[in-house]
């Protein structure tokens, strides 16, 4: 119970601080959940065949999406639901946006791609979705919801920790794989971009193999002990921690899980708290909580 | 501690106070117990991933080959299928992002594609779009990585499938 504690804190003392970060971190959710629904949709125009079926397109076929502009009608019908669970208008409006973005991400990763950036996003709104319909409450609602989203998110990457050690073993962290990796991703920006060029840290981590095995190392470590964000008081740490790791891996192999990276600053700075603070100060923002509390 | 109808009422209400707490707790127990289970049962039931759930394998397997693939423009449908080194690759550098294709789908359509038939080359085609295919000639290739037994790591190119205005030229070496 003392885990319970730790993630949904039911029993602190709301604030208008807390009703107003909420709002923001759920107003950044909707618009990132509504910009993945278009961007896939826009995509998905292209697609003709499913080499790789992924989620529900195991059990469906999903090449009915590849006709006409039907990604572009389910992309629109996701804005919507989105803006009617934002506003609060009905409870189930989330948990149908979620559904109906499992099948747009169905249908636009059926090239092969196995993309993981968006997967804390998407965790996070089922974890919206079912906070609307499971309590009435809105101080419950936006406690579970960041309880929820805590959890899964230490979860995942601690999973990708232990899937690591399942994969390779305990040598993943052989420096050589990076090289290898690195190398791999120059490949990717080629494609990408055009140019093939190795940063100051690529080569760094190429000139000597104890380099790269250290930098793996600590990555590794990092996502092993990422469940950390369960509890509160080393929340904040391993949340930093996680960030200062996609921004190595965003360095060393050009990868960035842009949303993924400003939900982890939403969740792991104390905005709450400073929110809290500049209330106090700004008599005005009691109005924004108003607003907060209203459509919570 | 009573009120007009005596002393029960308050001390009931005291108890459903106290109680709050416990049942929201428990109620997101479960709910928490719950998605854990959908999550660990889908996850399982499909190689690791069904978004958003997922056991996040990558880059779990390390030391392992890649594939990849990028593409040249070339200026005339002369090709030699042959691999190839990074410094000899022919013709230009097509950048995919400016054209609005993603490189990771086409280096997993390309490594994936088991049996290249005329459906998988239309849907190749349609990927880059045939207005872009008339006015270029695009090579497709793929790229391999490894690490040799000399801790060098090792690029090889090649080229697997030409796209121009009127035809699809694929390498020999792909099974169809």
């Amino acid at each position: 119970m003392e885990l319970l504690d730790n993630l949904f804190d039911y029993e602190r003392k709301p604030s208008a601080g807390e009703a107003i970060f909420f709002k923001i971190f759920e107003l950044f959710v909707a618009l990132a959940s509504v910009k993945l629904a278009w961007e896939w949709g826009l995509y998905t125009l292209r697609i003709s065949d499913v080499v790789l079926p992924l989620g529900m397109a195991r059990y469906v076929d999903v090449s009915f999406m590849f006709d006409g502009r039907l990604p572009l009608a389910n992309a629109g019908a996701i804005t919507v639901l989105v803006v009617i669970g934002f506003f609060r208008l009905w409870r189930g409006a989330y948990l149908g946006a979620f559904l109906l973005l499992h099948l747009q991400y169905a249908a636009r990763f059926s090239l092969g791609e196995i993309p993981h950036s968006s997967n804390m996003l998407g965790m996070t709104l089922l974890g919206l979705a079912i906070a609307l319909l499971v309590f009435r409450d809105g101080l419950h609602r936006r406690r579970f919801t960041l309880g929820f989203t805590y959890f899964f998110v230490g979860l995942g990457y601690t999973l990708a920790g232990i899937s690591k050690l399942i994969g390779t073993g305990l040598n993943w962290s052989d420096g050589r794989h990076l090289w290898l990796w690195v190398y791999e991703k120059s490949v990717d920006n080629l494609a990408k971009t055009g140019t093939y060029d190795l940063n100051v840290l690529q080569e760094l981590v190429l000139s000597g193999q104890g380099t790269a095995t250290a930098f793996l190392t600590v990555g590794l470590l990092t996502e092993l002990f990422a469940f950390l964000a369960w509890w509160k008081r080393t929340r904040t740490p391993a949340l930093l921690a996680v960030i200062a790791l996609h921004i190595g891996i965003y360095l060393v192999m050009n990868i960035f899980f842009t949303l993924a990276v400003y939900e982890l600053v939403l969740l792991a700075l104390p905005w709450a708290a400073w929110l809290d603070a500049l209330t106090a100060r700004q008599p005005w923002m009691h109005g924004i909580e108003r607003v907060s509390i209203r459509y919570t | 501690m009573t009120d007009r109808r005596g002393g029960k009422r308050v001390i009931v209400n005291a108890a459903i106070v106290q109680l709050r707490p416990v049942t929201r707790q428990k109620k997101s127990l479960r709910v928490l117990l719950g998605t854990l289970l959908v999550y660990a049962f889908l996850v399982a039931t499909n190689l690791g991933e069904f978004w958003p759930f997922s056991i996040y394998p990558m880059f779990s397997q390390g030391g392992i080959p890649w594939s990849r693939a990028v593409v040249r423009e070339v200026p005339d449908d002369s090709v030699r299928w042959e691999s190839t080194r990074l410094e000899h690759l022919p013709g230009d550098p097509y950048p995919l992002a400016q054209h609005g294709i993603d490189h990771i789908d086409l280096a997993n359509f390309v490594s994936k594609t088991e049996i290249w038939d005329d459906d998988r080359l239309a849907a190749l085609r349609k990927m880059f779009g045939e207005d872009e295919l008339d006015r270029r000639h695009l090579l497709v290739l793929r790229a391999r990585g490894r690490i040799s037994a000399s801790d060098l790591v090792i690029l090889s190119f090649e080229p697997y499938v030409l796209l121009t205005h009127d035809e699809t030229m694929s390498s020999d070496h792909l099974p169809r």
